[in-house]
């Protein structure tokens, strides 16, 4: 087994429109949905599509909470779905009690995943919900994706991956579609701020969303990520904007505002916002 | 100039972070770095060097970086001149 998804894309060269046409589709022979729904812009899409395909009574989304699940994005979920009338479940994930989970292995999105479908499969199946996807993307089956095989494990399936639907049409259909998250940066869980083999727990969970948080409040827009070294707050924003920010007043502002949130030293990336950073530091991927 | 490298328990990383602060000191750039794992972070010793704003030295030093065994590079803040 490998930890990728498989992609079925049947028209290849497909424009959004044709691709969102054929998730209608897809959807439209399972009959009935639960979303895995973040807020992020991938499962909000995912979301909004099944809702207008199905109706609200065929469709639940779930947002799994954790300490790994800002409280920024989980405000955004629920607001969005407010907006879209989206018939939403929450539910507590405990990823953090699994020991290997919480010692951070290059695997470790397995295990919160396995806790998180091994939640909401049951939930689907309770509510008579034929299908359990995911905002999977057609982009995400090229990166270090571990979590996707407990996706597979637990038979919950990615129409976006599966449709060829990459994150550039999903941003150019949520737009079509008024999503306001269509132009919100990509938000991985807070755990992934945290190098591997280093531990995952809800202090340091907190300090990174207090750091970004902090940092947001600034002003930073855009790709934002808080890297947590220890006593050491590595700060990755988009490589355009360094100039800016290191700036003489501004650089002592990010100190300040990481050092704030506890850490005792801040630093800023020479490379800026890197995808996956810390899969290069692991050498789970390599540059 | 004024040069320093940060001393750690890891003799290989030491030895990254020799490499890579010689390399920078023929950029110019005053710094000391010091090494964590796949990590370089430089601390600037006196004022931060203005050229950082430009992308093709950042490029430069990062290159450098990776060409010593570092995966990442990163200039402290608030500390020194950073």
């Amino acid at each position: 087994m490998t930890d990728t998804v498989e992609t079925e894309c049947t028209s290849p060269g497909a424009d959004p429109v044709t691709k969102e046409a054929q998730l209608a589709r897809w959807l439209r022979d399972r009959g009935s949905v639960l979303v895995g729904y973040s807020g992020g812009v991938d499962s909000t899409y995912l979301a909004c599509v099944a809702l207008q395909t199905l109706g609200p009574d065929r469709v639940l989304a779930v947002i799994g909470r954790s300490p790994s699940y800002p409280v920024e994005q989980w405000t955004t979920a629920r607001d969005v779905a407010a907006r879209l009338a989206l018939p939403v479940l929450e539910l507590d994930t405990t990823e953090l009690d699994d020991p290997r989970y919480a010692v951070n292995p290059t695997n470790r999105c397995f295990f919160c995943k396995t806790t998180l479908w091994g939640r909401l499969v049951p939930v689907a199946r309770a509510r008579g919900l034929s299908v359990v996807v995911d905002g999977t993307n057609a982009d995400d089956v090229r990166d270090h994706r571990p979590g996707a095989l407990a996706a597979r494990e637990h038979g919950v399936e990615s129409p976006l991956a599966l449709l060829g639907m990459t994150k550039s049409d999903i941003r150019d259909r949520s737009r079509a579609l008024g999503l306001p998250t269509w132009a919100q940066p990509s938000s991985p869980c807070l755990a992934s701020r945290i190098p591997y083999g280093s531990p995952v727990t809800a202090d340091r969970l907190r300090r990174i969303e207090a750091a970004e948080r902090a940092l947001r409040d600034l002003g930073i827009t855009g790709d934002l990520r808080v890297r947590d070294h220890g006593d050491l707050a590595r700060i990755e924003l988009p490589s355009q904007s360094f100039g800016h920010w290191y700036a003489a007043a501004r650089r002592d502002q990010l100190s300040a505002a990481v050092r704030g949130a506890g850490y005792e030293l801040a630093a800023l990336d020479l490379s800026g916002f890197r995808s996956g950073s810390l899969n290069v530091l692991a050498g789970v991927r390599v540059e | 100039m004024c040069w320093r490298v940060c001393v750690s328990s890891d003799p290989g990383r030491d030895h990254m972070a020799e490499h890579l602060t010689a390399a920078l000191e023929q950029l110019g750039l005053s710094c000391r770095v010091e090494a964590r794992d796949g990590l370089a972070i430089m601390y600037p010793v006196s004022a931060a060097d203005v050229r950082l704003a430009d992308d093709d030295v950042r490029r430069q030093i990062v290159t450098l970086g990776r060409e010593r065994g570092f995966t990442h590079v990163a200039i402290a803040l608030g500390v020194g001149g950073g």
